[in-house]
């Protein structure tokens, strides 16, 4: 259970970090509109996991005690129940929102003055770049390291679920 | 959902994973031959919440030849399901990240417009691609090939049981049938003796310790006027003795008892035949894998994509456990009891032909009763 938690935030985390890296040191460097929704789509999407995972726990008590102690049973019942539903929502939401991100940053809507000058992060001292030319080493770094992480993630993911689907050939012949 | 949560579908795509490799390492210390195919149908069982039958007489076919898990394992058994389509589809996604990010690089000598929009969006969605691939590894079932299959496997296994519990009663009267026959023989003058009534009944018991169960069987007339009462002996000796006979004449009332201990047999014909007697198997509704019905507490566990398999994850390891813990006790059971029906038929005439002397044979299997145990005419009082 933890193994796999912790797998499936590495890839959550690796993906997520990777866009965000290479967004934010694009001139102008600093948190905008792309990369804050970013990082609230990723971080919607670990609190959805970690809260599922809390909802099955809490089912599984309730399934399992006793009839005599209701008080137990029903309480359980009712956070497993409302924290299914949540994260159910949460992940309607965060789904859209992923597509609708995706949508607006290809449709340039966020090509607007506000978005490209980082305002989130920079407040007053943010500022347009218009010519990238003194920025190209970052921006070029920026891209390695973030296709680089996206890669590495990708790969320890892949390698370990290769690894783990991948029975002794002995299962076979038992 | 998954795509709300990526987090959470990599969760699943990784205890699937993981579940099968515990799987095989509790399966592989279980001695029992079925293991294999029992170990390769619990790890095809992920995809639909399940728990296993506490009826015994049905837990008794869980292995191998029962066809259960072979069904299950052969009808399940499709672990990589790479093909053209869906390889061609990775490829295609692969090559055109690809371009993207060549596009991205090429594109920083452009000093005016270069926000790296489709090597971010890319990236960012990149999870997507690590999680089909990793569903084509892992073997991930439709809701109606499961259903099938499921269904034929219970529906199998049910019949077998059925079948099983046929025969075994079956060779229990037919042992029970030639006992009778041949004490008749033996000892007309007992029987000839009691001037009770009309009718015999034969009961054997047979089970372990305190999980005794019986059979009453009516047979037809012996002879006029004999009880015939077969009964276990009581304590632990019963996991030593095979068969023992005794007869006593309660005298004040004027009926023979004879009393048949056949213990332990085969655990699995023992509890069948004991079930046999109280209720038989009904294929309709008798199964043994029970699917879990749906409440607002474990909907979740009925969505069938290997995303949802988070949900089922205790239930899962529950499963497991009962059914390996099933077939290990299946397996130390065979181990230690190699006494099965037939050798019970064979050995009741061959203890009923030493005439008087049935002590000699049943010494040893009975050491607490030891008294009770030989066969011999009390003075009537």
């Amino acid at each position: 259970m933890i193994n796999a938690a912790v797998m499936a935030l590495i890839l959550q985390c690796g993906t997520t970090a990777a866009a965000t890296i290479i967004i934010v040191f694009t001139p102008t460097v600093g948190l905008g509109c792309r990369s804050l929704g970013y990082i609230i789509y990723g971080g919607t999407a670990i609190v959805i996991m970690f809260l599922t995972i809390i909802s099955t726990i809490f089912a599984r008590i309730s399934e399992t005690r006793e009839e005599s102690s209701t008080i137990v049973k029903d309480f359980t019942a009712f956070i497993a129940i409302a924290l299914r539903r949540i994260t159910l929502f949460l992940a309607l939401i965060n789904g859209v929102g992923l597509i609708v991100l995706s949508c607006f940053q290809f449709s340039h809507f966020l090509d607007n003055c506000y978005c490209n000058a980082s305002v989130l992060g920079r407040g007053t001292g943010s500022y347009t770049t218009v010519f990238y030319t003194g920025s190209v080493t970052t921006m070029r770094l920026s891209r390695i390291v973030g296709t680089v992480l996206s890669g590495v993630v990708m790969v320890i993911f892949m390698v370990f679920i290769w690894l783990t689907s991948t029975l002794p050939a002995d299962i076979n012949d038992f | 959902m998954s795509l709300g949560s990526p987090a959470l579908a990599a969760y699943s795509l990784v205890i699937t994973s993981l579940n099968a490799r515990l799987v095989y390492h509790r399966a592989k210390s279980i001695k029992h031959g079925g293991k294999g195919d029992v170990a390769r149908a619990l790890i095809s069982l992920q995809q639909t919440p399940l728990e296993l039958t506490k009826d015994e007489r049905l837990l008794a076919f869980i292995p191998i030849n029962d066809r259960w898990s072979q069904e299950i394992a052969d009808r399940l058994n499709r672990r990589n399901a790479w093909s053209l389509a869906a390889g061609s589809s990775v490829a295609w996604v692969v090559i055109a990240f690809v371009f993207t990010l060549i596009d991205s690089f090429v594109s920083l000598d452009n000093t005016v417009d270069n926000m790296p929009e489709g090597h971010a969006v890319g990236t960012l969605w990149l999870w997507l691609l690590c999680l089909v691939i990793g569903w084509l590894w892992v073997p991930i079932f439709s809701s109606s090939e499961l259903k099938t299959a499921l269904n034929y496997a219970n529906h199998q296994a049910v019949k077998k049981a059925a079948k099983k519990l046929r025969q075994a009663k079956e060779s229990t009267r037919k042992a029970m049938d030639s006992a009778k026959t041949k004490l008749a023989r033996k000892f007309p003058e007992r029987l000839g003796r009691s001037k009770k009534p009309i009718g015999s009944t034969i009961t054997v018991v047979v089970g372990e310790n305190e999980k005794e169960q019986s059979i009453h069987e009516d047979t037809e007339h012996l002879r006029e006027g004999t009880n015939q009462k077969v009964n276990p002996l009581p304590g632990p000796s019963h996991h030593q003795s095979a068969v023992s006979f005794q007869t006593h004449p309660e005298s004040q009332q004027g009926h023979d008892h004879l009393t048949v201990s056949a213990n332990p047999i085969a655990h699995q014909s023992a509890v069948s035949i004991a079930g046999s007697a109280q209720t038989s198997i009904n294929p309709e509704t008798d199964k043994l894998l029970i699917p879990q019905k749906l409440t607002s507490l474990n909907r979740d566990e009925h969505r069938l994509p290997a995303t949802f398999n988070y949900s089922r994850l205790m239930r899962y390891l529950v499963l497991v456990e009962d059914v390996l813990a099933a077939l290990d006790k299946l397996a130390r059971e065979k181990a230690e009891v190699g006494f099965s029906r037939k050798r019970l038929a064979e050995v009741i005439p061959l203890i009923l032909n030493r005439r008087g002397t049935l002590s000699l044979g049943l010494l040893p299997l009975c050491p607490r009763k030891r008294r009770s145990c030989s066969l011999r005419e009390r003075s009537p009082r």
